[in-house]
């Protein structure tokens, strides 16, 4: 694993981790759906780029 | 983003103008010439007129919902569930025409000026001026292109003056192309090129008044007809089918051309400023709505925390066709040749929904006072 990739990967967590909180603080003011559905891109913006990372080649 | 922010007719057209006609400077010429040869201008006019006449439709059927955008709509037809469903088809639709904008206009750059220069680099500028545009939200978007458009427009018809010369009228013959059939019948899917008027049922909330909404729907179509006839008619005239076919960005290599004496030459490196302000101003308003559709479809209360995780996914949906090519066919096959079905179809079976919800609704009130 190479230096950049490294980086790209704290990135990605970062924003998920934000993500995340945004998810809860949506679950929490009674919007379920749209705490999933948040929680959902979030979890596609961390896979997404992972798989065309590290499987793609 | 809310209903608080509210623009006028020009911004509402400036956008329009930078979302339907941006296709142009990308592959809209060849794309007239690969389906209809010689009279791929025919087809840019036919075009034109299917989508005026989708839009009188439209218009007749939103006359009773001035103010509300096409989600508003689904939520009249079916409550959250139908919300939900478009919405989700929206999005999906949204991300998809981005992403492969994007990269189209990556390429471009890239084909521009920075040949050697690996394409997500050139992504990840373009995706720092994307975020800022959409984190400083609509109100930001419509203002700087209701200065930046009429000077595009300016710049695109001394471009289309400065090819004339250059052009060969003989070229616009046999006039039916390669057949009527293929022309009018096979030819009609191209109505996606207007598919992007779906960001005008989505402005609604912000323009308030349905006259806006009229008035914008037109002078936004005309002027498009125009600009994708003019630079149809000139690459027709410059290159003749089938050798313009093989070219990715007929506008790039149009722009090539122009030479006027020792010191109007290569005048491409003038037209990179422009045209990446162009795709500038596209992508970042493409970008805003994914995030304001979301927000509203599933009903959430900001929409800047999801700058990142959607940006990240354009980027990265962007980066998955292996080559130009592919990115190329993909677009042709399914953006191009469906997005009718987004921007049209979808709009007009909702609001005949609506319409009839409607009168029922006004029959049954009448009927028991």
């Amino acid at each position: 694993m190479t230096i950049d990739r490294i980086v790209v990967f704290i990135l990605l967590l970062w924003v998920f981790l934000k993500t995340i909180g945004y998810a809860k603080w949506t679950w929490d003011k009674k919007n379920k759906l749209g705490g999933i559905m948040i929680f959902v891109v979030a979890l596609a913006a961390l896979i997404l780029p992972i798989y065309s990372m590290y499987f793609r080649d | 983003m809310d209903n608080k922010i509210i623009f006028g007719r020009w911004e509402a057209t400036s956008l329009m103008i930078t979302m339907i006609s941006t296709k142009a400077i990308l592959d809209f010429p060849r794309l007239m010439l690969e389906d209809a040869a010689s009279a791929g201008w025919l087809l840019s006019l036919y075009v034109s007129i299917l989508a005026l006449i989708g839009f009188i439709l439209i218009n007749k059927l939103y006359k009773g919902f001035s103010g509300k955008d096409i989600l508003d709509i689904s939520e009249i037809v079916g409550c959250a569930p139908v919300k939900i469903l478009v919405g989700t088809i929206l999005l999906v639709f949204l991300i998809l025409l981005t992403s492969f904008s994007l990269r189209l206009f990556g390429e471009l750059i890239k084909a521009m000026g920075f040949v050697v220069t690996p394409i997500s680099f050139i992504f990840l500028f373009l995706f720092t001026g994307i975020l800022f545009g959409a984190y400083m939200g609509i109100e930001a978007l419509v203002r700087f292109m209701s200065i930046i458009v009429p000077i595009t427009i300016l710049s695109f018809g001394i471009f289309i003056l400065a090819i004339l010369p250059k052009t060969d009228i003989n070229n616009i013959f046999p006039l039916l192309g390669i057949g009527p059939y293929d022309v009018f019948v096979k030819g009609s899917l191209r109505l996606s090129s207007y598919t992007e008027l779906i960001f005008l049922f989505l402005l609604i909330p912000f323009i308030k008044t349905h006259e806006n909404f009229k008035k914008t729907g037109f002078w936004a179509i005309g002027i498009c007809s125009i600009v994708f006839i003019s630079i149809t008619i000139a690459f027709t005239n410059l290159y003749p089918y089938p050798a313009a076919i093989e070219e990715f960005f007929p506008a790039y290599q149009m722009a090539r051309i122009i030479d006027y004496g020792r010191f109007f030459k290569r005048l491409e490196s003038v037209l990179i400023i422009t045209w990446a302000t162009i795709a500038f101003m596209y992508l970042s308003t493409a970008f805003y709505f994914i995030l304001y559709v979301f927000k509203k479809t599933f009903n959430l209360k900001y929409y800047r925390p999801l700058l990142f995780p959607f940006g990240i996914l354009i980027f990265v949906i962007s980066l998955l066709p292996e080559s130009l090519l592919q990115t190329v066919e993909f677009e042709k096959m399914y953006l191009r040749n469906w997005g009718w079905t987004v921007g049209f179809a979808l709009v007009i079976i909702l609001l005949i929904i609506a319409n009839i919800l409607k009168s029922n609704k006004k029959k049954a009130k009448l009927s028991s006072s």
